[in-house]
């Protein structure tokens, strides 16, 4: 096994102990085993990170997402930071709770795909392309984040219209900190896949000559964002009510699986991670 | 040295009993002073609060304190020991120091986890200390109970959870609106439980802004002191649209916050969330308004179930806390006990010193042994002699062992009598 395949099982095991862990602090009521869970996870973050520098290393290229374990690893990387960066004021148990098995799950994907046995140095990747799959990576991290927001959102509002104080009552964050977790990651994504639709244009004009209009991913993509645009400019307008935003977000994300799912099947001209 | 805890507290003792031998500040004071003029009585403190009244000290003799204590009560508040003297409970030695963790963990309280606690027994420790009463043994103990209930409080969630129906009220909100910060709130009625909720909620940052009252006189008072608007039983429904959380508790016999109002109000306020307390018994709001979206309707009762649900909680973190009780008990019980066996362990050390001082003298005598080098022997040979048994007498300590080594030394080396 190669040093950053190593790296790899590594990071999934983190994330398997980190959601364990969140697992029995949720349940079991314990203040020190969930701030384990947060540091395995920060751990795990870590270890991602430098796998994809010994990869960017052994490849020889700034941009090391080349296969579909690359970009498994990589969208589980661009979850956990845009939950641990971008998102550091919110530390719930509950949201380490639904992000953690998705982390562990992408990673352990990522493990148990198998690729090439040898994988020399891939082609340098064209600036424009490389930003057009960072703003997609991130736009539906972004995404996933909104979606966890949005089902605990709805937990919790059941919860207190049910007048039952349990623990998902006590370890859940406010409606309304919650409610801002549904709309603001909601905007950054938007607003990233959108940059990556247009930057995906200019890549293709550059690289192909046509701007791939018509190819399945892109309309996708483009319907994709047309829903959580719709969904953002009836908030700003003040008639979605939160709780229709966090069912909104829920169907959205959904579609987002659906379409990414589906264009396995369906390639076109779009076959990235095909 | 035997300490000692004698005391009566909420659990067995009426507050009728209770607020007789209540000590304010001037009486904790008064009883400080008298306590220094007990001779057996080495360390004294007092702990009076409304749900117990405690007695901490150290007297030479075991058995003599409830004598003393009983005095003093008498002496202080002037009635007769008959009249409480049945409440009183008595604890020594390990079990008075587990008795004290446990009343500063809060566990020993009316509410489980409380932390009002602490800060009085920080006041009382002050007093004592101040009147100079307390002392090595009394200091290294309610340092002790200060830190333990502090770890008990952070390393466990007994003090999580609101449990008094006002905390209850402020704690929901915050998982409404996260932070109160302007939240408008609306009071309809002002009955002691809703002024009370009035406070916690201005306490938490919410903003006071309509108090509406069939008493003019008690509703514009209220208003003045909150800086708020006082409304009439006939005004209130036109702001109602503004406001965030509304707290019913009029003597009403039927519903005056209707779902017809409620569903009205809620189409203005374009899906921002109402949260209505209803304290009333008789119910003020109407049930049906839980119905629609975004209002958030607790009555007394489903308040109740929240604070019975965190109580419940917090009970399940007792033994949590006992584990840490325990430990600390183990700790200050190792100090005292090293702390009586000091004088045994210096008399043998200075046996020790006489016989080595003796046979080196007569050796260095004889070898030309200089002053230096034998006491540089004397002191290597002592320490090193000395070392087993420290350790030992240390790992004694742990579990109230240590006597028996403390005699064995007395009774092998004839320490007594030297």
């Amino acid at each position: 096994m190669s040093e950053s395949a190593l790296i790899l099982n590594f990071t999934a095991l983190l994330y398997c102990l980190a959601f364990f862990l969140h697992l029995i602090s949720f349940f079991g009521n314990h203040e020190t085993m969930h701030r384990a869970a947060f540091r395995l996870m920060q751990m795990g973050f870590v270890a991602a990170t430098f796998y994809f520098v010994m990869e960017a290393a052994t490849l020889a290229t700034f941009f090391p997402v080349a296969d579909i374990v690359h970009a498994l690893a990589f969208f589980s990387w661009s979850l956990a930071f845009v939950y641990l960066v971008l998102l550091s004021q919110i530390r719930s148990d509950s949201f380490g709770l639904v992000l953690t098995p998705v982390l562990a799950v992408l990673m352990v994907s990522a493990c148990l795909t198998e690729t090439l046995p040898s994988r020399g140095t891939v082609p340098q990747a064209n600036p424009f392309f490389m930003l057009h799959i960072l703003c997609a990576f991130f736009a539906y991290a972004s995404f996933a984040i909104s979606f966890a927001a949005a089902l605990l959102y709805l937990i919790q509002r059941h919860e207190l219209k049910a007048r039952r104080a349990g623990a998902f009552y006590r370890k859940l964050p406010s409606l309304e900190e919650l409610e801002r977790l549904i709309d603001q990651p909601m905007v950054w994504g938007t607003a990233l896949l959108v940059t990556a639709i247009l930057i995906g244009f200019v890549w293709s004009k550059t690289a192909f000559g046509i701007y791939a209009l018509t190819d399945p991913k892109t309309i996708a993509t483009a319907l994709v964002t047309l829903i959580y645009g719709t969904i953002i400019s009836m908030r700003l307008v003040s008639r979605l009510r939160p709780k229709h935003a966090a069912v909104l977000s829920v169907i959205a994300f959904a579609i987002v699986i659906i379409s990414f799912v589906g264009m396995r099947f369906i390639h076109g001209s779009h076959d990235f991670l095909a | 040295m035997g300490l000692f805890v004698i005391g009566l507290n909420h659990k067995e003792c009426p507050v009728s009993v209770r607020e007789q031998i209540h000590f304010s500040a001037h009486l904790t004071e008064k009883a400080l002073q008298l306590s220094k003029e007990q001779p057996d009585l080495s360390e004294f403190l007092l702990l009076s609060t409304c749900n117990r009244v405690e007695f901490y000290g150290s007297t030479e003799e075991s058995g003599r304190a409830r004598g003393l204590i009983l005095n003093l009560i008498e002496q202080v508040h002037g009635i007769n020991r008959q009249e409480f003297e049945n409440y009183l409970y008595v604890h020594e030695s390990k079990d008075a120091v587990r008795h004290l963790f446990r009343v500063a963990s809060g566990l020993d309280s009316l509410v489980v986890g409380e932390n009002e606690i602490l800060g009085q027994l920080r006041d009382a420790f002050k007093a004592a200390n101040q009147a100079g009463t307390v002392h090595s043994l009394l200091y290294r103990l309610m340092e002790k109970a200060l830190k333990t209930g502090k770890e008990v409080h952070s390393q466990t969630k007994i003090t999580q959870g609101a449990v008094s129906i006002p905390s209850v009220a402020v704690e929901l909100a915050e998982k409404i609106f996260g932070t109160l910060s302007s939240e408008k709130v609306m009071v309809l009625g002002t009955g002691e439980m809703s002024v009370l909720t009035l406070k916690n909620l201005r306490a938490a940052g919410a903003d006071i802004s309509f108090i509406a009252s069939r008493n003019e006189e008690r509703g514009l008072a209220l208003a003045k002191e909150y800086g708020a608007v006082r409304l009439s039983m006939e005004e209130w429904q036109r702001e109602l649209t503004g406001v965030d959380i509304l707290i019913a508790s009029t003597a009403a016999p039927h519903p005056i916050v209707l779902k017809t109002h409620m569903a009205g109000v809620m189409t203005a306020r374009r899906g921002r969330p109402v949260f209505l307390i209803d304290i009333a018994v008789p119910r003020n709001i109407e049930q049906e308004v839980n119905q629609i979206d975004d209002v958030f309707l607790y009555n007394v009762d489903d308040l109740k179930g929240v604070s019975a649900a965190n109580l419940k909680l917090r009970r399940g973190e007792i033994r949590a806390a006992e584990g840490i009780i325990d430990g600390a008990v183990i700790q200050f019980q190792s100090w005292v006990e090293q702390l009586a066996a000091r004088p045994t362990v210096e008399r043998f050390e200075e046996f020790l010193e006489q016989i080595m001082q003796t046979e080196l003298t007569e050796i260095a005598r004889e070898t030309g042994l200089d002053e230096n080098r034998k006491a540089q022997l004397i002191n290597r040979i002592k320490a090193k002699i000395m070392h087993r048994p420290f350790e030992k007498i240390k790992e004694a300590s742990k579990n109230g062992g240590v006597k028996k080594h403390l005699e064995a030394l007395h009774s092998l080396f004839n320490l007594d009598k030297e």
